[in-house]
Formats: C-alpha cells, structure tokens, sequence
C-alpha cells in the first residue's frame, strides 16, 4: 500500500513538473531539396540553406551535399562523385578537385596549373571541412558513373531572403538562394546588362541539360525605336532566336553567369 | 606494366576529349541588316572561302559542311545578328569557319572575309567547366553578293565542258 502511494506521488510531481516546464520552441526549418544531376554526367549544384542552427553562418563545402545518393570509392577518385569548385586566387580563375572517399569524406586532389611561361606548380584545395560557401554561390558536382540520377543538398532554411551573391565581370557560378524551383523570368534582376540590343554584348546564363550540353539565355533591353516584336522582349531572359525563355531551374540546381560589364 | 597503364590512361583520356562535340559562338554585330537576310555558320577544311554549285534549302557549300541551323527571324536585328552556340559533332584537325550571309530567297551568299581557325579557344568551346565567353564577329566585313549557281545552269555548263572535251579528242 506504502509502495503505491509513493509511486503514485511520483508520477503526480512528475505530471506537475512537466506542466510547468515551458515548452521549447524555435523557428529553426530544415530544408532538404532534391537535384537532378545524372550519373556520369556534371551538373552546377547551389545550395540554398544556410549552416543549421547557425543563421547566417559560412557554410562549410563538406557539409553541403548529403551522401545519401552519393558514390564514394575506397581509393579511386574516378570512381567516386566529385566536387569541383572554381576558386579566384589573386584574379587567377582554378578549380579545387575533391572526391568522395568512404570512411573519410570529401578529400582535396592535389592538381598541376601550367602557367603562360610553361612553368608548372601544384595546386592543394582548401579542405572541404574548412571551404566556406555562401549561399547563392555554386559548384560543381561531377558524378561517378555507377550513381543515381539526383543528389540532395541540406541545410536550414534562411530568414533573409532574397540572396544578392557577387557578381564579377566575367564567369560565375551562382544560383537562386531560395528552396524552390524559379523561373529565371520570373526573378527580378537587378543590375542584368542588357547590352545594346545584339545579344553579344548581353548578360547570359548558362543552364546544364541532361545531356551535359549548355544553353544558353541572354538578357535582353529593347533600344527605343525597334519595332514592337522586340519591345515585347524588354527586360527578359531570352534564347538565340529572340524568343523568351522559359526555363525553369530545379532547387539546389546552379547555372554559369556570364556578365559583360557593369551597366 | 605502369608504363602501359599510363599510355592506356592518356590514350583513353585523348580519345575521350578528341570524340567531344565543340560549340562555336559566333555574332554578327552589323547594324541595320537588309531584310530578310539569313546567315550559316560554314566549315571549310582548306580553310579557304565557301564555294557552292547548287542552290538548296539551305544552300550547302562544295567544299565543306554547314554547321547548326539557319538563322533568320528576329534574330537578324537592327543590332545584327545575335550571338548564336551552334555545335560541330565533328573532330577537327584542321580548317576554318566561316558565316554565309543568304538574301531573302537565298539566290545570293556573301561569306565573312574573316574566318575562325578550328583551334581557336576564345569562340569555341569543348567543355562545361570552361565556357567560352568570346564570340566570332566579323562585324561588316563581308564579301559583295554572289549568285548561287543553279542546278540548271549547272547543267548546261557541264554538257559544254563534254562537248568541248569531245571535239577536242575527235581533232586530236
């Protein structure tokens, strides 16, 4: 009898006290997204979430990308998925090899740069543990023959949107900060050259297709005093035949900025 | 045995670059363009200019292959023609490029007096993970207009050169 009472005062204060605990909350939000990236072919990844529980925070390279869906090897890099990562060292465009090793992670491939004068000199990545990417910015994600057909990026969702990654004049990889798929149309871009008219001198962006070809968008101003069919185009992405693009980018998915020059 | 392996590797890695398709970017910024105008991107191996004997749809040169499709519409704009990727699944290892310019009914072709050698690394492109970010633009530089023999007049001028050929022989 003695017993029951005292398990039963037990479970009554245990019952007090968890009423009276204040509930954790937060307004931390996981996103998970999935990208198509084809097996032995090479598709732009941009992650659009930040480190988890750290807002604002650099995100780390190996933290990116889950393995789930992923190819590591034991010892062979070309048959494991690889990262691929374009670096600005002193003006000097290169890229950071790094592949998937099992039981150790993304691991740096140390690479060789011929200069102009035919010297060489040897190039070690950035650990990917220690490789900061911010959001919006893009990388590469060479996959192994043997893998699937997506990969999936992670991380927590932001609180501030939209993302504004640097652009230089030149080549970039970048891609949508936000964990949704988005019709460049739809996108306001600010700052987008529309150059004179001829799209050689126009601000593209350059999409990976399944079959590893590029194509390419170009963004477009009318000039005053072209004819209407032109005036319907002004201030949109379009393709090589002057007709608007429709293209819409997968979540996680990145694409080649090409910027002439500052408006 | 690591010698082979090596020679098996670089083999392997030429063979993979070699059987790649190449883009070629190409513009043609000449303001105000005649109506109706239409332009091909054109490979030649000689690297000599387009020659063509007989008109077609499009006109195809004798003496190389046309690369890509036509380009008309409002891609001929007062600005010119836009900036255009048109893939050669070829292997080059010689030659060059040329734009054709065709009239409205593609009677006449005028080709670009300048021409983009196969190997040029600014305009072409082999890879993803190097885009190109140059054009070929031979702007205004073109050559005068001339006609595209017919398939008729071909004809005649042949059954004269025979017949030429056979008095000839007969004197003789």
């Amino acid at each position: 009898m003695k017993k029951i009472l005292t398990v039963t005062l037990a479970l009554a204060a245990v019952g007090w006290a968890q009423g009276a605990m204040a509930p954790i909350t937060g307004s931390n939000e996981v996103g998970f997204s999935t990208v198509p990236a084809t097996a032995g072919a090479t598709q732009i990844i941009t992650v659009p979430y930040v480190a988890c529980l750290s807002e604002n925070a650099e995100v780390m390279l190996a933290d990116l990308v889950s393995t789930n869906g992923l190819v590591s090897h034991a010892s062979d890099p070309s048959n494991a998925d690889q990262l691929i990562v374009m670096v600005d060292i002193s003006g000097d465009l290169r890229y950071y090899y790094y592949w998937l090793q099992s039981d150790v992670g993304w691991t740096g491939v140390e690479t060789s740069v011929m200069h102009p004068d035919g010297t060489t000199s040897s190039v070690t990545p950035t650990a990917a543990n220690a490789f900061a990417v911010a959001r919006g910015k893009g990388f590469w994600l060479k996959r192994a023959a043997t893998g699937g057909n997506a990969v999936y990026v992670k991380g927590e969702v932001s609180g501030t949107t939209p993302v504004t990654p640097a652009i230089t004049t030149g080549l970039n990889l970048v891609g949508y900060g936000t964990a949704a798929a988005v019709n460049i149309n739809d996108v306001t871009w600010s700052g987008a050259n529309g150059g004179n008219g001829n799209t050689k001198t126009s601000d593209a962006i350059m999409v990976v297709e399944s079959d590893g070809s590029l194509s390419h968008y170009y963004y477009f101003t009318a000039p005053d005093g072209w004819p209407a069919a032109y005036q319907e185009l002004n201030g949109k992405w379009i393709k090589e035949d002057y007709s608007v693009a429709n293209v819409t980018v997968p979540a996680g998915q990145g694409f080649w900025y090409l910027r002439r020059s500052a408006n | 045995m690591k010698k082979f392996l090596g020679l098996t590797f670089v083999v392997t890695l030429f063979a993979a670059v070699s059987a790649q398709a190449v883009v070629i970017h190409w513009a043609v910024s000449c303001p105000n363009p005649e109506e109706g105008v239409s332009a091909q991107l054109v490979y030649v191996a000689t690297g000599q200019p387009p020659t063509y004997t007989a008109t077609g749809t499009p006109p195809i040169p004798g003496n190389g292959a046309n690369i890509g499709a036509v380009v008309s519409g409002l891609a001929v704009s007062p600005a010119g023609i836009g900036r255009q990727s048109s893939v050669d699944t070829e292997t080059r290892t010689q030659g060059s490029y040329y734009i054709v310019l065709f009239n409205s009914d593609k009677s006449q072709f005028k080709y670009s007096t300048e021409s983009l050698a196969y190997s040029d690394t600014d305009a072409i492109t082999r890879e993803i993970l190097a885009p190109a970010t140059g054009t070929f633009d031979p702007a205004c530089g073109f050559t005068a207009w001339a006609n595209v023999p017919e398939p008729g007049s071909l004809a005649l001028l042949a059954l004269g050169m025979a017949t030429l050929a056979l008095r000839r022989k007969k004197r003789v």
